[in-house]
């Protein structure tokens, strides 16, 4: 897969709760085809940021694009229609729909709006995709963590979004079951579809990310290759303190 | 997909759309095979009456989990409506019909704008609110504007119309009501609906628009609600605020679907046939005017306690015991 274009930018993006600015004027470009990983310690607006980009929050300042078009201040279900969808870090599969009937809504209701026949090939593509075939008449909420998180996964891929935002979806689970997961985003990533990831599990995040954006408290302070950021001083002191440089 | 009783998902809707239509055409016979049976005329006005109500607030109520008590507002606008323009122009009631309804899903969309960001309780008390003050905005109607056209506490009058003509009106209302609700819940509206119940900020994410699909259903059951209002201005011939707009209507029209089964098709239909029922021989046999209320608290109070998706989810459990039961017999043979 090449890297193409700049896809999902944003400039001086700003959002603050009260007092608290909790993503301060951040800059990003994320490019076409890439998976942009986003780490920082607890608290520095990683999640915030995932929610500015998908929607969820209006920002208090800065601007947005995908594709050059202006997306902030939309409702999150009109920037899931231009093709911007994030999955939630506390999964949140519908309870008491099954497993396809989760998958069905972001069908009907994303950017392809699919129906009849066309849907139900498409469900079976994406239960295939994420291996969720054998419980696609299971239940949302007697699902495990891990099909869960494939579940959050396979709903967002639905929707057909250009640029997916995986927050956290390889957290909670087994080593097996993380695996599986990398191998999934890699998957969808060669379908063509752009990834921002923000992710606590090392591994993932390193093996994955072509590049890689720090941000500590609400700002970005590293961006780069995921070697690169491995070795700059500012990342290790963001995560490891003051005396770990030296 | 296969479904409940292992059929189609097609076969299952010709199954209930034919099963809507076979209960409106015995009701149909009524008048036919007896033209003076006033009595049961009139328990099955009531009937279908309620299963209107019911099935409208289940939209919003059941499909949508946003639970209403203020829909004693839509079916008093729409009776009022129907009432004013046949008092005063002498339009015959049943061509205010739809008028009725869209006023009163007009009204809808701007009361659920602003209430439907809500959910919960907090939705539940806003809209006690909204049906006391239209309530209250009723009983000084006449006072407000300076005329003559509600008459306050003491209601309107209203001439006699064709009781027989009310009674088919009130069937053929009842068949679209049925399904609307039973198109509304095999589509892609209702898969959102849906969505929004079980989580609504999961449902906006994946490109649901949460806010217009509420407002969109509770149009379509406040239409439904008024519709029920100008049946029954057409066959009362007296309308008040107290009675039209009472808050026991709101709750009656809460605890049929609840008692029924919520968010079922059938369930505000099962709901509206206990209701009439208790409601008609409770107070003929007796006096006390509290007793059917006191005796549907109680019957709701166990329903929710031991089968929270009501007389539709006793069935669906009394339909499984006897497949079982089959099922072991014919291990034995």
């Amino acid at each position: 897969m090449t890297i193409g274009a700049p896809l999902l930018v944003g400039t001086a993006v700003t959002k603050r709760f009260g007092g608290l600015v909790a993503v301060n004027a951040v800059d990003f470009e994320i490019r076409e085809g890439e998976i942009f990983g986003l780490i920082g310690p607890n608290g520095a607006g990683k999640t915030t940021l995932f929610r500015l980009m998908s929607g969820i929050y209006k920002p208090s300042g800065g601007s947005i694009t995908l594709a050059r078009q202006e997306i902030a201040g939309l409702p999150a279900h009109a920037v899931c229609a231009r093709g911007v969808v994030t999955t939630h870090q506390i999964v949140r599969p519908f309870p008491e729909m099954t497993v396809a009937q989760n998958v069905t809504v972001g069908l009907l209701y994303g950017r392809q709006r699919l129906r009849g026949t066309a849907a139900q090939a498409e469900v079976d593509r994406i239960l295939e995709l994420t291996e969720l075939v054998p419980h696609r008449a299971t239940l949302g909420r007697s699902l495990t963590l891990a099909r869960r998180k494939r579940l959050e996964v396979a709903r967002a891929l639905a929707t057909g979004p250009q640029v997916l935002l995986l927050d956290e979806v390889a957290a909670g689970l087994n080593p097996t079951e993380s695996a599986r997961m990398i191998e999934l985003i890699r998957k969808i990533r060669d379908a063509g579809v752009t990834i921002v990831m923000v992710e606590h599990v090392m591994k993932a995040i390193m093996s994955l990310s072509d590049r890689i954006m720090v941000m500590d408290l609400g700002k970005c302070i590293a961006l780069g290759t995921p070697a690169e950021i491995a070795k700059d001083p500012a990342v290790i002191k963001a995560y490891l303190g003051d005396r770990a440089v030296a | 997909m296969i479904g409940r009783l292992g059929l189609s998902r097609r076969a299952q809707l010709v199954l209930q759309v034919g099963l809507v239509l076979a209960i409106a055409a015995a009701i149909a016979l009524i008048p036919i095979l007896d033209e003076r049976s006033f009595n049961l005329q009139r328990i099955a006005f009531n009937l279908l009456w309620y299963a209107i109500l019911a099935s409208a607030w289940n939209i919003v109520g059941g499909y949508v989990g946003q639970i209403s008590f203020g829909h004693a507002a839509f079916l008093g606008l729409g009776a009022y409506v129907t009432g004013i323009l046949w008092s005063q122009t002498g339009v015959d009631p049943l061509l205010t019909l739809p008028l009725a309804g869209l006023v009163a899903a007009g009204y809808a969309v701007i009361v659920g704008m602003p209430t439907l960001r809500l959910r919960g309780p907090y939705f539940a008390i806003a809209t006690i609110g909204v049906g006391e003050a239209t309530r209250l905005f009723f009983v000084n109607f006449d006072d407000i504007f300076g005329v003559t056209l509600t008459r306050g506490v003491t209601g309107i009058s209203l001439p006699r119309y064709d009781p027989i003509t009310v009674h088919y009106a009130t069937i053929v209302v009842f068949v679209i009501a049925m399904l609307t609700t039973m198109y509304i819940r095999a589509g892609r509206f209702g898969i959102g609906l849906f969505a929004i119940n079980m989580d609504a900020d999961a449902a906006e994410t994946v490109g649901v628009p949460t806010a217009r699909l509420q407002v969109i259903a509770l149009a379509i059951s406040a239409f439904f609600c008024a519709t029920a209002g100008t049946l029954y201005a057409a066959r009362q011939q007296f309308l008040d605020p107290a009675t039209m707009f009472g808050f026991d209507k709101s709750i009656a029209i809460v605890l049929m679907p609840v008692v029924g089964g919520l968010g079922t098709v059938w369930g505000p239909v099962f709901g509206a046939v206990l209701y009439s029922t208790v409601q008609d021989q409770i107070s003929s046999l007796v006096r006390n005017p509290y007793l059917p209320a006191v005796i549907y608290g109680v019957l709701l109070v166990l329903i929710v306690m031991f089968e929270p998706l009501g007389v539709a989810g006793l069935i669906g459990r009394a339909g499984r015991i006897a497949r079982s039961l089959v099922r072991r017999r014919g291990d034995v043979s």
